[in-house]
């Protein structure tokens, strides 16, 4: 119980300078960077005035100005469906049994995009009020890799293989079934965290919708950022010989890919053109990069830890991983 | 990262986006047929920062209740969600956790009377439970947040304000995580928008260098791209003399079909010149996908009348016939195909620049 610290003067506790803007944050930040780069962009021209430079900057650049505006359709979508969806739709929707009702909650991230942002949280809150956790984690896994705009970029980007729409499709949905599946059959409530009272539904209506928009664009165009450059390095940077050894080897070129999705954490709506950049690889190779990234990555991971807890996360996410790489290789097999 | 920081940067990649698509250069990275979505993306992004930016920028004080404010009805507002305050926590401030909307609303509103930053007015009016609510007169009085679950809000790293005695590090701090939207379940490193910085480097990329299009370099090191040609139909090419021909079209005709459409007539072709492995002029020109990222160039050899001292990266309209010689690509093992020049000249680079 806090004493009464009465300041009459002061309104507020924390010392404030004058200013809307409050002390020096991040736009002061943002504006000297700005101003930074314009002021120095002479000396930065000749920095990377070398061919290479140039072409990696302009593979960079063409994997994000072709990706930004899927990514944006898609996470706007999926931050109206989660402030304006009323709660508790999807559950009446679901089956009883938790057998029947696994594939179907898989099947319904493909109508109910809740994005990679939302999904963890949301499956936190959905388990909290009482669904069946399997079914859940289906439907956590599935939402963000068969979402429509996903689909879309996909087909956008590999425009010359109309399977591979239907290869992601297919691969994700019967990992994340499986992974469902698995759960049934070995999963402990014990791993989960006990429920808790903050409720994450509060969030509702236009404010949560402009704020979770503006909120995950920027984050999610923060990791495409990344995955764009790592794609752009190994297009332009990496020794084309070393690359093929790579992705020539059928086994080392999809463990390399899943591997590479795991680190990237590029947002699902996105990832399909750094996949479709990642051209020296084999379809297969980079199917298993798009079947992995959106149900395992460092992002997720760090979430689903903070959801769910550690010995959870431990746990399902090598497994996802492990049947993301099977079913990606199973499909790819059969459609490729 | 503060809202108003994420508002800017989305400003910045929209305008960006906008100028690309307006000033034509986006025909470097990506194909024409993006230019619709590409001008969408950038409006709604600068939509989206001006829905955070806005209320801003309107006078302080006031009625007005900017998206911020206009707090959704939440079942917050009969106060007893986060379950019963104990007496004893909120005797202090305004008696009791069914004036908390009260509470907050006041708060809201003396905030913005006093020009404090919009991410407390935000936070404020949706309710979040944990940060020192003030009545709306002159006395701070922090209170212990009402929410019995301390573990729940303490679970958020990095969220800078907590259960504890008054904390107000949440507010005083540079506004990380105040927002109510980032105060999520499983809120992590990773969601704190640290990684949003980086959208800086592509929107000055754009903005300060305008990268070139793919050209020579890029088309030496990859092999050339002729199978993506392999068994189409070689109809006879259309009526002209010279007939303007694509670079994937005649290779292809040219190594798969032989030549047999192409004996006999003159054909005009445009890309830019290149070395080959030993210093042979090649036209060549880089066949696109979906962006310039997945770009594969399309080689022809030259020979015949041919102007020295090319430059690589010049831009040629080459005018020749079909010649049956060809070389292979020592990057992938292609055939590369050849053309007998008879005439060629320099123009400038295309605003298509790729196929």
């Amino acid at each position: 119980m806090t004493a009464l610290e009465t300041e009459p003067v002061q309104p507020h506790r924390a010392p404030r300078p004058h200013g809307r803007w409050g002390r020096p944050g991040s736009v002061e930040v943002l504006v000297v960077v700005v101003i930074g780069a314009i002021a120095a962009r002479g000396w930065l021209l000749d920095q990377l005035a070398s061919t290479r430079a140039q072409t990696l900057i302009t593979l960079f650049v063409s994997i994000m100005v072709q990706a930004l505006p899927f990514l944006v359709l898609g996470t706007v979508l999926s931050a109206a469906i989660r402030a304006f969806v009323p709660r508790g739709y999807a559950e009446r929707a679901l089956p009883r049994r938790p057998v029947a009702a696994v594939p179907v909650a898989g099947l319904a991230g493909a109508v109910l995009p809740a994005g990679e942002a939302g999904t963890v949280p949301v499956a936190g809150a959905l388990i909290r009020r009482g669904v069946e956790p399997a079914a859940v984690f289906a439907f956590m896994l599935a939402s963000p890799a068969i979402s429509p705009v996903v689909l879309i970029s996909t087909a956008v980007a590999f425009p010359g293989q109309p399977g591979m729409v239907g290869a992601r499709f297919l691969a994700s949905l019967l990992a994340a079934v499986v992974m469902g599946l698995l759960w049934l059959r070995l999963g402990r409530p014990g791993w989960l965290l006990p429920a808790r009272s903050h409720d994450q539904d509060r969030e509702r209506g236009w404010a949560a919708f402009w704020s979770s928009s503006r909120h995950d664009i920027v984050q999610c165009g923060g990791f495409l950022t990344i995955g764009a450059f790592v794609a752009a390095v190994l297009n332009a940077a990496v020794s084309p010989r070393w690359l093929e050894a790579i992705a020539g080897s059928p086994v080392f070129s999809v463990i390399a890919l899943a591997l590479l999705a795991v680190l990237l954490s590029v947002c699902s709506e996105a990832d399909a053109f750094v996949a479709a950049s990642l051209s020296q690889f084999s379809v297969t190779a980079r199917l298993a990069f798009l079947v992995v990234g959106p149900m395992v990555d460092l992002k997720l991971f760090a979430r689903q830890t903070g959801t769910f807890g550690p010995s959870f996360a431990i746990r399902f996410a090598p497994a996802t991983l492990g049947v993301a790489v099977l079913m990606s290789v199973l499909v790819g097999w059969l459609v490729f | 990262m503060r809202k108003d920081t994420q508002a800017v940067l989305l400003l910045l990649v929209g305008a960006t986006l906008l100028k690309i698509s307006l000033a034509g250069t986006y025909l470097r990275y990506v194909t024409a047929g993006l230019l619709p979505l590409l001008v969408g993306t950038g409006l709604a992004l600068v939509v989206v920062a001006g829905f955070t930016l806005w209320p801003e920028m309107r006078p302080a004080g006031g009625t007005q209740t900017g998206s911020g404010l206009a707090g959704p009805g939440e079942p917050d507002g009969d106060g007893t969600t986060a379950g019963s305050t104990a007496p004893g926590d909120a005797e202090p401030v305004s008696g009791g956790g069914a004036h908390r909307v009260g509470a907050h609303r006041a708060h809201a509103a003396y905030a913005l009377h006093e020009g404090h930053r919009s991410d407390e007015i935000e936070a404020a009016a949706l309710g979040v439970t944990d940060i020192p609510a003030f009545t709306g007169a002159t006395m701070a009085l922090p209170i212990l947040s009402v929410d019995p679950a301390p573990p729940a809000a303490a679970d958020r790293p990095g969220s800078g304000s907590g259960g504890g005695a008054g904390r107000d590090g949440g507010i005083g701090d540079d506004g990380d995580n105040v927002n109510g939207d980032d105060l999520d379940d499983g809120e992590s490193g990773y969601d704190r928008g640290r990684a949003g910085w980086l959208l800086l480097v592509p929107a000055l990329a754009l903005l300060l260098f305008a990268p070139p299009a793919l050209g020579s370099f890029q088309a030496s090191r990859t092999g050339t791209a002729l199978s993506t040609g392999a068994g189409s139909d070689f109809t006879v090419l259309p009526e002209g003399d010279p007939v303007r021909l694509g670079l994937l079209d005649y290779a292809s005709r040219a190594v798969f079909d032989r030549g047999r459409t192409l004996t006999g007539r003159r054909v005009l072709l445009t890309g830019f010149v290149m070395a080959g492995p030993n210093g042979e002029p090649y036209l060549a020109r880089m066949v696109v996908g979906c962006c310039a990222a997945d770009g594969r160039p399309i080689k022809v050899g030259l020979t015949g009348n041919v102007p020295t001292d090319l430059q690589p990266d010049t831009w040629l309209e080459v005018e020749g016939g079909y010649i049956d010689h060809a070389d292979r690509d020592p990057v992938n093992g292609e055939l590369i195909p050849y053309l007998q020049v008879s005439a060629a000249r320099a123009i400038a680079a295309p605003a298509e620049q790729y196929e």
